[in-house]
């Protein structure tokens, strides 16, 4: 079972393969299973019946699946071991816990975990150019896949451990706290690239930026801000700044 | 031959981070800030690369795909706008780097919104295939999965690799183009929303991240790299280093008190 398990890691990778309007990730969810069930029901009319039961509706966030899919091959292996149907158990499980999961990983992944690999990459990228441009892209992919692979790798086995009760397991993990942390880390991070903005020199060209030592850009920032909490969008405010800046150069042709 | 080559090397970067954008891996290879410098590695500028991948990273890192939104296709959009800022500078290295890539900025922009539709449209393209999947796993055919993944991911490289390839032959030429005509009088212009777009992207993260209660050690943070950098000559890399410890220690506090 245990080479089944990391199979079904590697083909979770493709979860999202076939994502459609209507079922979702149903294709790559009953793909990533199919080692697994081999395994545990080895009469293949059995496994087609089980197979057709995971194409339906699937969708939760692709890096927390994994715990889900420990979880139900668990349920699969208990029902199949009492030869009884786990269409029911199963069904309620998948429907109970794919909103929970899909909530925690976008707000741990898509909110917070990506901005501050971005913040990290580009505080290196402006602030350390010295370490070249490689080093923003490594430390990117490292803030980002780090958790990324451990909660995949690990989520597998803990659901598979836990069966059902990785719904209390989740309950009483603390991802606020940890979010949290990562925020406060990005705040402080924040207010030394900030800091540091009217020291910044272009990373292609070397040279420095029009407002180099001294605060203008303080004014200009605190401006975006207060735009922005005014839920002007960032679209707007991108092309208002374009439009702004070709506006005063067309009119004071001479000035720079 | 170096415009070919460039169509070349940038549509298949493109198709491989069109598979990691949606159906494999999602490493974040397809992200701006990965995907521009990356193309701008294999073409030889990556520092151009770089500074165009910080800057779309940063103002449209909002745009996620949260349940069934697809945002902008911006990994497509960052090869795309690397490739030509890469181009263009080439062709004309008196244009300056920051007009380079803000032209390709502006320029890239409607083709993100244009990949994110061709990823809509592909998702669509995909019902018609997990339905005929489910119909051969009806009759008994279980490795009809396997083979709709496998189509799956064949149909994201040939979007990725055929968007910009057709991307850049069509538009990299009128580009330079134009950019030449209005160079002289908009080379300050360009300066300036290349300098503004970069503090709006820190503008973005600080809203991203708002919280009332790590204003007062955000701003702490801001006044000592201050009077480091500008009262004691500090370099901005040291400043860097102790902003980082700065920021570890107090998030092992803060989650240790949560946890407690």
């Amino acid at each position: 079972m245990r080479k089944a398990m990391f199979k079904v890691v590697w083909r979770s990778f493709f979860l999202q393969a076939g994502w459609n309007f209507e079922r979702m990730q149903n294709l790559g969810f009953a793909w990533s299973m199919q080692p697994a069930l081999k395994e545990i029901y080895p009469d293949k009319n059995r496994r087609l019946d089980v197979l057709k039961r995971h194409l339906e509706l699937f969708n939760t966030h692709p890096y927390m699946a994994t715990l889900l899919m420990g979880c139900v091959l668990k349920t699969e292996r208990e029902s199949a071991e009492l030869r009884i149907d786990a269409a029911a158990r199963v069904g309620a499980i998948k429907q109970a816990m794919t909103g929970p999961l899909a909530a925690i990983g976008d707000t741990l992944f898509w909110a917070t975990l990506r901005p501050l690999a971005a913040l990290s990459a580009a505080a290196l990228a402006w602030m350390a150019p010295g370490l070249g441009t490689l080093a923003p892209v490594m430390i990117y992919l490292g803030i980002f896949n780090l958790p990324h692979l451990t909660i995949r790798f690990s989520g597998l086995f803990q659901g598979y451990a836990l069966g059902p009760a990785v719904a209390e397991y989740l309950r009483k993990t603390d991802t606020q706290g940890v979010i949290a942390a990562f925020r406060l880390a990005a705040m402080i991070l924040l207010g030394s690239v900030l800091a540091a903005f009217g020291r910044f020199e272009h990373i292609a060209s070397r040279a420095p930026m029009p407002f180099k030592d001294n605060f203008l850009f303080v004014g200009a920032g605190l401006g975006m801000l207060m735009a922005m909490r005014l839920k002007f969008s960032v679209n707007k405010l991108f092309f208002g700044l374009c439009l702004a800046a070709l506006s005063i150069s067309l009119m004071f042709p001479n000035t720079h | 031959m170096e415009f070919l080559k460039t169509v070349l090397i940038s549509s298949a970067l493109a198709g491989v981070f069109a598979l990691d954008l949606m159906v494999a891996f999602q490493f974040m290879l397809c992200r701006p800030l990965v995907a521009a410098t990356l193309t701008g590695l294999a073409l030889g500028e990556a520092g151009a690369g770089l500074s165009f991948g910080c800057l779309m990273e940063l103002i449209w890192v909002g745009a996620i795909p949260v349940g069934s939104v697809v945002p902008p296709d911006f990994s497509m959009a960052a090869v795309f706008g690397a490739s030509s800022a890469v181009l263009m500078h080439q062709w004309n290295p008196s244009l300056g780097w920051e007009a380079c890539l803000v032209w390709a900025l502006l320029w890239s922009l409607p083709l993100a919104s244009l990949g994110g539709w061709l990823e809509q449209a592909q998702r669509r393209w995909h019902l018609g295939l997990v339905e005929r999947a489910v119909a051969q796993v009806g009759a008994g055919d279980e490795s009809a999965l396997g083979r709709a993944i496998g189509r799956s991911l064949i149909a994201s490289f040939l979007r990725g690799l055929i968007f910009v390839a057709l991307a850049l032959t069509i538009f990299v030429h009128p580009m330079a183009f134009l950019l030449n005509r209005v160079f002289d009088t908009t080379r300050f212009a360009f300066e300036w929303i290349y300098w503004l777009s970069l503090l709006l992207g820190f503008v973005v993260l600080v809203d991203q991240f708002w919280e009332r209660r790590w204003l007062k050690a955000s701003s702490v943070s801001f006044l000592i790299s201050a009077v480091l950098l500008y009262d004691l000559g500090f370099k901005t890399s040291t400043v860097l280093g102790i902003a980082a410890v700065a920021a570890l220690t107090a998030a092992t506090v803060q989650e240790r008190r949560f946890r407690a």
